[in-house]
């Protein structure tokens, strides 16, 4: 279990360093660049992964993509978070009405499967949009949609918090209501934040990729790993051109990394 | 019993009446809306122009939009799909039991097949079929179900078994925690002690205990593999409900998009209640918990 966990932080590490140091190992048009001369090259020294059918370099794209989905999913894991403490704290600190209100509207989006939501959603917002634009709508919906399921943790995390021991004897100390809040169950709350925060990442890495195959995640010519799947509807190339393969095996890399870190971080928060 | 029934009706009526209002309002301040692409038809005299414009725009005001949603509701029609101009009663009707038949037969295969692949990790926690059973289900758990459903399409397979494979690791990460524990208890320790055979202790003492919690999976399984159908069905190019919520989604086609949502949320709060009650029925001092 150690092993696993460790080999998967490092590649965790790995990624991230690679979507980091992206721009100073290809210049910033290299993924959109087309090269006339070079439509589906296999790979070669100038281009190690080949290049596609409107010749861009795999490579770049593929780096780039991991760039755009890993930073964004980090985006939006941490607005999901915050809401989620948003909600869920006030939800079992406050309690009576604000908590049921809180757990019916956790309820409604909790009820809904998590793509049917997400795609219903996206689909209500502009569709022809730039590129920039449909990455900032796909993120920031994962963000906004995906903080119903954590909210519940924290809310009971809280509610046990509000319930315990010290708490009680704090209160008997004459503590205010605020004070209590901020320098006893928030940071009691913490790992559980942290612990929703890592236990998103994956699950909105391959939203972004469910999305970008059924064509409704980032626009082109800016790639994303869910983007970069596409090309893959076109399965018969793949006798030819297996290289192509390479955003399958790096997302699958990704998140089972991711999840393996987020477990590691559940269980031992 | 009748009360978790009961709490599970009117958590259906309440949150499908909550989810078609949010879907209305939603509808009403998409951008685009009262906008087809007939207006840009130059075939189209003004006067047409102008009539279709008017009848875009009807129902403007959300709360007459719901209210004659609920109106048609009642009578059993849901309105008028813009896109496939058809009613969407019929295209319901017609795509809900390919998705039902992929829903319950992948979701039972999928269940079955983490039950066990969760026996097998129980039985024998170092062998390595054990560990091949620990990586297969990682890896189908950090595959997007559009990428399992391209796999699917490759092998010539029934698209049910990309719903099994897509809810397969969720059910094994679930009962494989729940056999632990059950291994763990007090009563399998003094069953060890007793020198009972290890196939004994695993079928008459971890496996009957916790026999109600696959009710519990199932619950868990029909969310998955609803939100799973949608990009297999989509790619697979079957004609369920998740391709008309694909379908609908890229052509902007709110009526279904609004009826879908209270339909799906319909169908998963049922399932959870079957489950609540299932498991009330077996413990029902756990069952009248709130």
């Amino acid at each position: 279990m150690t092993r696993a966990f460790t080999a998967a932080a490092w590649l965790v590490l790995l990624f991230t360093a690679l979507a980091c140091v992206a721009p100073v190992l290809f210049t910033r048009s290299s993924y959109s660049e087309q090269q006339r001369d070079f439509i589906n090259t296999a790979p070669c020294a100038r281009f190690p992964l080949g290049t596609d059918d409107l010749g861009r370099d795999r490579l770049a794209r593929l780096v780039y993509g991991a760039r755009t989905s890993l930073l964004l999913a980090c985006v939006a894991a941490l607005l999901a978070t915050a809401a989620a403490a948003l909600v869920g704290g006030a939800a079992g600190w406050l309690g009576g009405r604000i908590e049921k209100t809180a757990l019916w509207g956790t309820d409604l989006f909790v009820s809904l499967p998590w793509l049917f939501l997400l795609l219903t959603v996206r689909a209500l917002l502009p569709l022809d949009v730039s590129a920039g634009a449909s990455v900032a709508i796909t993120f920031l919906l994962l963000g906004l949609l995906g903080w119903a399921a954590p909210a519940r943790v924290v809310r009971s995390r809280v509610r046990s918090l509000v319930a315990s021991d010290f708490v009680l004897q704090a209160r008997a100390c004459g503590l205010s209501g605020t004070r209590l809040f901020l320098r006893h169950i928030l940071p009691n709350v913490r790992p559980v934040l942290l612990a929703q925060f890592f236990v998103s990442l994956p699950l909105f890495v391959l939203s972004e990729a469910n999305l970008g195959v059924l064509g409704l995640g980032v626009s082109e010519p800016l790639p994303s790993l869910g983007s970069l799947l596409r090309e893959l509807q076109n399965y018969s190339m793949l006798s030819s051109r297996p290289w192509a393969l390479a955003p399958a095996i790096l997302l699958t890399s990704v998140v089972a990394s991711l999840y393996a870190l987020a477990t590691r971080t559940e269980a031992q928060p | 019993m009748l009360g978790v029934l009961a709490r599970g009706l009117s958590r259906i009526v309440l949150i499908s009446l909550l989810a078609g209002l949010i879907g209305s309002v939603f509808v009403r301040l998409g951008p685009g809306f009262g906008v087809s692409a007939e207006d840009l038809d130059p075939r189209l005299s003004d006067a047409t122009r102008a009539e279709i414009q008017r009848r875009n725009s009807a129902g403007k005001d959300v709360a007459a939009y719901y209210g004659q949603w609920l109106c048609g509701l009642a009578h059993g029609d849901l309105g008028f799909s813009p896109s496939l101009k058809r009613p969407v009663t019929d295209l319901l009707r017609e795509r809900a039991g390919v998705t039902a038949t992929e829903v319950a037969a992948g979701g039972a295969a999928g269940i079955a097949a983490g039950f066990l692949l969760a026996v097998v990790i129980l039985a024998c926690p170092r062998a390595v079929a054990s560990l091949l059973c620990g990586l297969g289900s990682s890896l189908a758990l950090s595959l997007p179900a559009a990428v399992i459903a391209l796999i699917c399409l490759w092998l010539d397979a029934n698209p049910l078994w990309a719903v099994a494979a897509a809810v397969t690791p969720h059910a094994l990460q679930y009962l494989t925690g729940v056999l632990s524990a059950s291994a763990m208890s007090d009563h399998v320790l003094a069953a060890r002690a007793r020198g009972l055979g290890r196939s004994r202790i695993l079928f008459r003492h971890v496996l009957t205990p916790v026999a109600g919690e696959l009710a519990a999976v199932a619950g868990m399984a029909v969310s998955i593999a609803l939100g799973a159908s949608i990009p297999i069905e989509a790619i697979c190019s079957r004609a369920g409900i998740g391709q008309l919520v694909w379908q609908a989604a890229l052509a902007r086609d709110l009526p279904v998009l609004v009826n879908v949502t209270v339909l799906l949320a319909i169908v998963t709060i049922g399932a959870n209640t079957l489950t609540d009650m299932v498991i009330a029925a077996r413990n029902p001092v756990r069952g009248s918990l709130p």
